[in-house]
């Protein structure tokens, strides 16, 4: 019988990434500055990380004009939903 | 040595506390749009129970002051609930539609209308509104 931890998404581990997808699972899309704020980092990290879930197929980002300003919005994708879904179960298999 | 850090139930605990930050951004458009069904509910009630001119201005008044306040909040929000597009063009759909007609019917077709009229009004402009905000409600973590 595997052992729950071979469940565990290598994307998901990083408790950063983590929480952002976990942020985003709650809602239907954010705006970037949403998200940095409810996962207490900076502008520089979270586009380092939402790289890596974007590339992931986790999470999808748009960037829309409001006025004069861009705006980025981001949404969890359905397999991102999937792998955060398996991971937490995972997680709460071996913490019990 | 181990291929993963060791994960602990702090790490669920902190994306929790993420996520419930970010729910909290989605409640604003949600309250706004509570309240949007109850000032029309009132307007309602202001154009049955109401008299002459006043009751057309003041429920006019209501509904107009409401809907600029969803408007402005729906589109500054930061963050979005599950389905929103779909619910809210939904939800403003059904509502001009149950609006228009007791207004017009209630002004015209039916004129003088009872108060029993004005009151299914009321009731049935705002159940719109409530469906939507039932609807946003978001769940835990998995």
């Amino acid at each position: 019988m595997s052992h729950p931890r071979n469940e565990l998404d290598k994307e998901l581990t990083a408790p950063l990434r983590l929480s952002i997808v976990a942020a985003l699972a709650g809602v239907g899309e954010a705006e970037f500055s949403a998200i940095r704020d409810a996962v207490e980092t900076n502008d520089a990290e979270l586009s380092r990380q939402l790289t890596r879930l974007s590339e992931a197929g986790y999470v999808e980002i748009t960037k829309t004009r409001s006025g004069r300003y861009a705006k980025t919005w981001l949404a969890i994708t359905p397999q991102g939903r999937t792998a955060f879904k398996d991971h937490v179960a995972a997680l709460r298999a071996i913490t019990g | 040595m181990s291929d993963h850090p060791a994960p602990d139930l702090s790490v669920l605990e902190q994306a929790e506390r993420s996520a419930q930050a970010l729910r909290k951004q989605t409640i604003g458009t949600t309250v706004a749009m509570v309240l949007f069904a109850l000032a029309s509910s009132a307007a309602m009630l202001i154009f049955g129970f109401g008299s002459g001119l006043g009751r057309v201005i003041g429920g006019t008044a209501f509904v107009v002051s409401a809907a600029i306040a969803l408007v402005v909040v729906a589109t500054t929000a930061k963050a979005r609930s599950r389905d929103f597009t779909r619910r809210y063009l939904t939800t403003i759909g059904v509502w001009v539609v149950i609006y228009t007609f007791f207004v017009v019917s209630g002004f015209t077709v039916f004129a003088p209308a009872s108060s029993w009229f004005w009151v299914l009004a009321a009731v049935l402009v705002a159940l719109p509104g409530v469906w939507f905000a039932v609807g946003s409600r978001s769940s835990k973590l998995v």
